[in-house]
């Protein structure tokens, strides 16, 4: 999977989840700056994507990643060390 | 409206719920839920309630006396009995609940007592549950065990998520759950398809038979032959659901229907279809025709096809259609068949007399009466049924069939006299009278014996004492025709009249013309006679003519 490709899977997967249209998100979107990205759509996001990638994130992680940009690198950086 | 309540987090499940407006309980609130009469599941507005149990955050440490668990079940067999009560009360809300699953957590794993502590703790919750649901008409059970048992544990239980979010399963796990409970309540409000249309090779066997031949397709006892035999054995039990089946495929019909009558490993019939697509016209019009001729909406077809092109045409034409994909790996059909085809397109909570009817009823009638909807002209209707019958004259072997319409026919029975086979007999014997009995064919099988007419010879003058059809084929021209063929028969030994009578009764209405229609003359009303060549005359002219056969053996 290229870059990309990746970052397209990233925003089905919040889009699909936090129910706001993929076009209406960009790489910049942020937790705060949606209503329906809660605590429990932030778990649901982080299980969806360790499903998804293959990649493992800790309890920092759920806390810290707070935007699409932030959660996009951590994951091409997880993908990177596997 | 949904409420669903769980001793997990169960909030995952609302991403798939964006339609329809769910009460998600707050985390472990069942008993509140249960006991407080102000609680959520009271109010009028709840019409469904989903319970999801999971017992494996209790299942850490247990002890080796198996006390904790007895701990577990008590809390199980608690709310099982809350459930109960309230099942009882709100007789109109649905309740579905999962069955369990239970680790098997053992921390001494060879110790014979120890593990019968686990396993009795699943059976004894899980028998709780289908005592349950089968003594309360609106308690369905979610086959949690199944699922596990299909798509297995690892991609259905995520412990991690467990620690952070109160959530034990995987987003996966969710998404199956959410289709399981669909498919219940589609099987609850009887919303199935209603035809399975299968392609022929290397879906129904292995193989092609047009190229490899009848001995080089793959259908046996062993190996791929039998996943495809199995295979075959499933689609044929569809017909136990009231399921319609039917081909289309791209071959030639001949091969085929050699194939099906003289393989010997073949499972299904062509008789088991109740339409044949057997041709090289492309698969989108013939499933327009099959849904034209069983009058039924294209969203009621399930079509199952290995080859993805064709699949891909149905879909993109016919996106109605229910086109599931098929298997990449022959073995794997019958699996496929039970957790991908039966629960999503043919999921069923009861089986009913007219689920099992069903077949049959469409099988003659039905059939016939489509294609008469199909082919608008009735007489190239007719001619495309392909009929023969079959003319016996005062056969012996038949005489208790011939006794037996005499004593059932209504409709179609212009004197409605009964007879014994004594009777019978007694008339076939004595001479002073023929009998004439009816056999139908057509190109969807053979009705048997169906028709008789009786011509009594009395004071040197022939009467029609009898003549009776079976309602499953007058209408055909079938009447005209045997009536024609007698009268030949009749000409032939000499007899030049003939006299008929029309004895009315409460069901025999629609042949009160019946006589007139053949061209006899009306001598009192009820009373018929006819120049035996005019009544040759004047069918041969009004009516289609049908092959016929006569059979002599007095």
């Amino acid at each position: 999977m290229n870059k990309t490709a990746i970052e397209k899977r990233i925003f089905e997967i919040i889009s699909k989840i936090i129910d706001i249209e993929i076009d209406k998100l960009t790489i910049n979107s942020k937790r705060q700056d949606y209503e329906t990205w809660d605590s429990l759509a932030t778990v649901i996001i982080f299980m969806r994507l360790e499903e998804e990638f293959g990649v493992s994130f800790n309890e920092e992680d759920l806390k810290n990643l707070d935007s699409i940009q932030k959660i996009y690198e951590k994951i091409i950086n997880k993908i990177k060390t596997l | 409206m949904l409420a669903v309540l769980s001793n997990i987090n169960i909030e995952p499940l609302k991403m798939f719920f964006k339609n329809e407006k769910v009460y998600f309980a707050p985390y472990n609130q069942i008993r509140q839920e249960f006991l407080n009469n102000h609680s959520f599941i009271h109010s009028n507005d709840i019409h469904k309630i989903f319970i999801f149990l999971d017992y494996s955050k209790n299942l850490v440490g247990a002890s080796l006396d198996g006390k904790s668990l007895d701990l577990i079940q008590q809390d199980y067999l608690f709310i099982m009995d809350l459930i109960e009560e309230y099942a009882k009360n709100n007789t109109n809300v649905l309740i579905i609940i999962n069955n369990q699953f239970i680790e098997n957590n053992y921390l001494v794993p060879y110790y014979k007592h120890y593990m019968l502590h686990f396993y009795n703790l699943e059976k004894n919750m899980n028998d709780k549950l289908l005592k349950l649901s089968i003594e309360n008409k609106n308690i369905y059970i979610l086959d949690w065990q199944k699922l596990v048992k299909i798509y297995g544990f690892e991609k259905l239980v995520n412990k991690k998520y467990w620690y952070i979010g109160r959530i034990p399963l995987t987003t996966f796990a969710f998404e199956i759950i959410y289709k399981e409970y669909c498919n219940i309540l589609k099987a609850i409000k009887g919303i199935t398809k209603k035809v399975c249309i299968v392609d022929l090779d290397n879906t129904l066997w292995g193989g092609v038979v047009g190229d490899d031949g009848i001995d080089g397709i793959l259908l046996s006892e062993d190996g791929m032959g039998k996943a495809y035999r199995d295979f075959q054995k499933c689609i044929k039990s569809l017909k136990d659901l009231g399921i319609l089946l039917a081909i289309v495929s791209k071959n030639n019909y001949d091969i085929v229907k050699e194939c099906f009558n003289n393989h010997p490993m073949m499972v299904l019939s062509l008789d088991d279809f109740i339409v044949l697509k057997i041709n090289w016209n492309n698969k989108v019009d013939n499933i327009k025709e099959i849904a034209n001729q069983l009058n039924l909406g294209l969203d009621s077809f399930v079509f199952i096809d290995d080859n993805p092109f064709e699949r891909n045409l149905v879909k993109e034409y016919l996106p109605e259609v229910n086109v599931p994909e098929f298997p990449a790996d022959p073995y794997m059909l019958v699996d496929w068949f039970y957790y991908h085809i039966i629960p999503i397109y043919f999921p069923k909570s009861i089986i009913t007399d007219e689920d099992l009817e069903k077949n049959k009823q469409y099988k003659a009638n039905v059939k016939r009466s489509e294609l008469e909807k199909e082919v608008k002209d009735y007489n190239k209707y007719i001619a495309e049924l392909d009929i023969k019958i079959k003319i016996y004259k005062n056969n012996i072997n038949q005489i208790s069939r011939i006794s037996q319409l005499t004593q059932k026919t209504n409709q179609f029975n212009l004197t409605t006299k009964r007879y014994t086979e004594l009777d019978i007999e007694k008339i076939m014997k004595e001479q002073n009278g023929y009998i004439y009995s009816l056999e139908y064919i057509d190109k969807f099988g053979n009705e048997g014996i169906v028709g008789v007419v009786i011509i009594v010879k009395k004071d040197d003058k022939y009467y029609i004492d009898t003549f009776l059809l079976s309602c499953r084929v007058f209408g055909r021209f079938v009447e005209f025709n045997f009536l024609k063929k007698i009268c030949i028969d009749l000409r032939d030994s000499g007899i030049k009249e003939l006299y008929s009578h029309y004895i009315p009764t409460q069901k025999n209405i629609i042949v009160k013309d019946f006589y007139t229609n053949c061209g006899f003359d009306t001598l009192e009303e009820g009373y018929f006679c006819g120049k035996i060549d005019d009544i040759i005359e004047y069918i041969s002219k009004n009516y289609i003519d049908i092959n016929a056969e006569v059979v002599i053996n007095e």
